[in-house]
């Protein structure tokens, strides 16, 4: 996973907002909010590390299993992917 | 020919072309001797590109007042803490209550209903699009001369008090409104800069503003009792 340049995450209380600056900023409407595990895993995103990792950092974290931190790690990319926040 | 206005506390020149514009910001000429902080100058492109944005087709010196609007309001968000998002701001007993809500929910209609209610406590500071600043860490609501459909608006400065996120309902209720929503949807309503760091400084300034000023989740029928319920709401607290 690769987070694509240009944007900038942003913590609200318990929640956080990433929205687009740079070039990209023209061509993104859309602004989103995630939660805590979602700042978490976005995190991992933007040091560029892999699936694996992510997962294994999310197991360890938040002391889930392995299968449900991939199912979750899977459906976040893809709404990322979705938003134009990462490249695959 | 130039003028210089003052508008949320800030003066700056504008070179305009239409008595019309001129007209429509006489009341935020700036006193004599306030040297402007930016100048700006309007040309046939900029009224040009304000007719491209635009959904309708309304002569040229209408635009020219959008295209003031436009480089003063760029102008502000790089240099100052303030921003803008469109809403109806009130004051009520001196302090600044906004609604904001998708075009065509009424937000017109609510605050004529506090006008109603409430009588000479009530001041529309502008129908449209206020200007808020952060001035020594303290949130203000300006009026402007971009006032919307109805004129309505005045200029003056008023503490920000609350900001209601307006929408329809049968029965009238008000509540609370998680932080993130609020920011959410201010960052869909006003014009997000493209560097870094502005994008960094607005986000600063909302994170501020939502900290300061109670939001909350307005809805609303057509009575005259929305503006009660909403009052005790807001004032209550």
């Amino acid at each position: 996973m690769k987070r694509k340049e240009g944007f900038l995450l942003r913590q609200f209380g318990d929640d956080y907002i990433v929205v687009a600056v740079g070039d990209d900023a023209e061509n993104f409407n859309k602004l989103i909010t995630l939660n805590g595990v979602g700042a978490f895993i976005y995190n991992f995103i933007v040091e560029e590390k892999s699936r694996d990792e992510v997962v294994a950092a999310l197991t360890e974290h938040y002391e889930v299993e392995r299968s449900l931190a991939e199912s979750d790690v899977a459906a976040f990319e893809a709404r990322l992917s979705a938003a134009g926040l990462i490249d695959d | 020919m130039i003028f210089n206005y003052k508008i949320a506390d800030i003066v700056f020149s504008a070179d305009i072309i239409y008595k019309s514009t001129y007209e429509r910001m006489k009341d935020y000429l700036a006193p004599e001797g306030e040297k402007p902080e930016f100048g700006f100058k309007i040309t046939d492109a900029d009224i040009a590109e304000e007719r491209r944005l635009s959904p309708y087709d309304f002569p040229d010196n209408v635009y020219e007042h959008t295209a003031v609007y436009r480089k003063y309001i760029y102008e502000i968000m790089e240099k100052y803490d303030a921003f803008f998002f469109h809403c109806s701001a009130i004051a009520v007993d001196g302090e600044a209550i906004m609604f904001t809500a998708r075009s065509g929910t009424g937000k017109s209609t609510h605050r004529n209903l506090w006008m109603k209610n409430f009588g000479d406590r009530v001041t529309v500071i502008n129908d449209d699009k206020p200007v808020i600043r952060r001035i020594d860490g303290k949130f203000y609501v300006y009026g402007t001369p971009w006032q919307g459909k109805e004129g309505l608006g005045c200029n003056i400065r008023v503490p920000a008090k609350a900001l209601c996120f307006l929408s329809r309902a049968e029965e009238n209720s008000i509540g609370p409104i998680d932080t993130i929503s609020v920011v959410a949807k201010l960052m869909n309503q006003t014009v997000r800069p493209s560097d870094p760091w502005l994008m960094s400084n607005l986000l600063d300034l909302l994170d501020g503003f939502v900290r300061q000023v109670d939001c909350y989740d307005l809805r609303v029928n057509m009575n005259d009792d929305a503006a009660i319920v909403a009052y005790n709401g807001i004032k209550g607290k």
